[in-house]
């Protein structure tokens, strides 16, 4: 029997815009396993950030069932999703990923430091981390000195660090030149391969929906369609 | 506590992302409290300076009469047995010194003019050791010994009676009885305080010949008594009080003897209080303004640190670790300047002589000493760090109240 990660049901979530109301989650249903590839696409509006949100616990829906990695996020307080959201899950942002005031090698260490691991041993693995992922030279870097792309690997490095059950990426690629996105997902799909890592990514970037094992296709807060690639 | 570090050090670094703001906002801080630090230091220096000329240019820290002169004035309530209270009291501890006085208002009288005058007899050499009197000697002589005729009074008041060295004195009073006496007395020397109550109306004679000028046998008015140092005064007021209770006795701080004296420390105390509140309020603005654009300024990455895990007491603990920061640089800055210019015109002095005449009214000299009290320097560090707390929770509330979803949309 599969591994399920994610398991949601009937995931609804609205909000008002000005007088009217938008149905951001219509009936969302859906299943991720454990060290899965999974794209979420479809237009602006569609519902992917919303549900990555949710996946990511940093939003609730309005009704409907969510759990993650056998825990309910909904039961849980505002404070627990925080402990969660450090212990189990790792973001990839479109943007400004980094904490400004922290170099490369800070910012991998900061959630392992959350996390209450010594200096010596944080450090030692943000760099390994950071070699992973092809920035090794660049650990005392503020993020004002590298690259979006480079900005964007240090950002899968931190997320990695701190050995997650699953990582959301939400529009990774949107800023980067086609070089460096391609080059970031070809990362993302060798760690996949690699560490066993579960990503869910939602991006209209066909670079991106090129390299999913899953492909979900939402419109209008539904699932359109699940491929399995 | 390794993971605890972070927050310093980010709010640190946060501080040095806007070297302007952050130099703008210290430095306005420094000068506010350098300021209140320097006003605070000339505000205690000229109080102690009120506090010592008060009580040791005639006054003495303490005064024990017969019970009700003070009020009175009326020489009839003296003390009969001076001498076995003093042996009572010489070896109490934080007593400096002890001497006996008679003191009584009366008429100064020379050929061609009269004054009133306020006239104390005195030991003329345990006087020596408790007030300034014999330093202001401006020109003649103290009390010579065993001149008992010599007499030593203020500049003002032998201008009024247009008098000088060597020149006949005659003062007269009432004597406990009612009746008028008057004595015969030369001018050994005359002094100038700056204090006007002293120079305009004092005339100081040897003590034995008032006692016999009054009829007063071995009777006099103060026993008075110099402690060891101000804070001493009240622990042995009540000392003395408790020692004499059955004497029929009054023992008078020097803050009692004078409520003026006891004013001009309530007046600097709240003046000082009043200050503090104006600059927690400066503070308050200053530091406010400044953290609520930080944060506005790093919503997104508010909603990063949430994303990761932050709780929204560790993102409180952030902003208010950052406005400390803020507040102790400021802080340390200010006092640092505040504290080196109190120290400074501490050993200066800071002349103000053109008010000279007014300062004299108040027992001030006219050359003022900042003084830098451990305890005013805590208050005004006290009073900072409290309004840059109050100033740095309302943007630590707002940030750990964030929503990480809606604050990444920023």
């Amino acid at each position: 029997m599969a591994d399920i990660l994610i398991q949601a049901a009937a995931l609804h979530k609205s909000y008002a815009s000005g007088d009217a109301v938008v149905k951001a989650l219509d009936g969302v249903d859906l299943v991720v396993e454990r060290g899965a590839f999974v794209v979420l696409s479809g237009r602006s509006g569609s519902g992917k950030t919303t549900l990555l949100n949710m996946f990511g616990a940093l939003d609730r829906p309005d009704c409907g069932t969510l759990t993650l990695a056998g825990q309910d996020l909904l039961a849980m307080s505002a404070a627990e999703r925080a402990r969660f959201r450090l212990r189990h899950l790792g973001f990839v942002f479109q943007a400004y990923n980094l904490i400004r005031v922290l170099n490369a090698r800070e910012n991998v260490a900061y959630v392992l430091q959350l996390q209450g691991m010594d200096k010596k041993q944080r450090f030692a693995s943000a760099d390994r981390w950071l070699a992973a992922v092809g920035l090794a030279g660049f650990e005392q870097r503020r993020p004002d000195q590298m690259s979006g792309g480079q900005q964007q690997r240090v950002a899968v490095a931190r997320a990695l660090a701190a050995a997650p059950d699953l990582i959301l990426a939400d529009e990774p690629t949107a800023n980067l030149d086609s070089h460096n996105g391609e080059s970031l997902i070809a990362l993302m799909e060798r760690l996949n391969r690699e560490e066993g890592t579960t990503f869910v990514i939602a991006s209209h970037d066909p670079t991106v929906i090129a390299a999913a094992r899953t492909l979900v296709t939402m419109q209008d807060g539904r699932i359109e369609a699940v491929n399995h690639l | 506590m390794d993971h605890l570090m972070v927050y310093p050090v980010l709010g640190w670094r946060n501080l040095w992302q806007h070297p302007m703001r952050t130099l703008l906002t210290t430095a306005a801080l420094a000068v506010g409290i350098a300021a209140l630090t320097f006003l605070s230091a000339m505000d205690d220096g000229w109080l102690q300076q009120i506090k010592t000329n008060f009580a040791l240019t005639v006054t003495g820290h303490i005064q024990i009469h017969a019970e009700g002169f003070e009020d009175s004035q009326k020489l009839a309530l003296n003390m009969k047995d001076p001498d076995r209270i003093m042996t009572d009291i010489s070896n109490m501890a934080a007593v400096q010194g002890v001497t006996r006085r008679i003191r009584v208002s009366g008429l100064a009288s020379s050929a061609g003019a009269n004054a009133g005058a306020l006239v104390y007899g005195v030991e003329p050499v345990a006087e020596q050791q408790m007030s300034r009197l014999a330093t202001f000697i401006s020109s003649g002589s103290w009390l010579p010994e065993g001149d008992v005729r010599a007499a030593v009074l203020g500049d003002g008041l032998a201008n009024k009676l247009n008098i000088g060295i060597g020149d006949k004195l005659v003062l007269m009073a009432a004597v406990p009885g009612g009746d008028i006496a008057s004595e015969v007395f030369r001018v050994r020397g005359l002094v100038h305080s700056g204090v006007m109550e002293v120079d305009d109306l004092i005339v100081i004679v040897p003590l034995g010949m008032a006692q016999k000028w009054l009829g007063m046998g071995n009777a006099v008015t103060d026993i008075v008594i110099r402690a060891t140092s101000f804070d001493a005064v009240t622990p042995l007021a009540e000392r003395l009080r408790e020692r004499l209770h059955d004497r029929h006795l009054e023992v008078l701080r020097w803050i009692d003897i004078d409520p003026m004296a006891e004013q001009w420390a309530d007046f600097a105390d709240a003046y000082t209080w009043i200050v503090l509140a104006v600059v927690i309020v400066v503070v308050l603005a200053e530091v406010l303004n400044t953290m609520l654009m930080s944060m506005h300024e790093r919503m997104h990455e508010f909603g990063l640190m949430g994303a990761l895990g932050v709780t929204s007491r560790q993102m409180f603990a952030m902003m208010v670790w950052e406005t400390m920061l803020l507040v102790l640089i400021g802080g340390a800055a200010g006092f640092l300047l505040g504290g080196g210019l109190a120290l400074w015109y501490g050993e200066q002095g800071i002349d103000l002589s053109r008010f000279a005449i007014a300062f004299s009214f108040m027992y001030m000299d006219p050359v003022i000493h900042p003084l830098l009290r451990p305890e005013s320097v805590f208050r005004i560090l006290g009073a900072a760090l409290f309004g840059a707390m109050i100033a740095g929770l309302i943007p630590a509330w707002k940030a750990s109240r964030l929503e990480p979803v809606m604050a990444l949309r920023e």
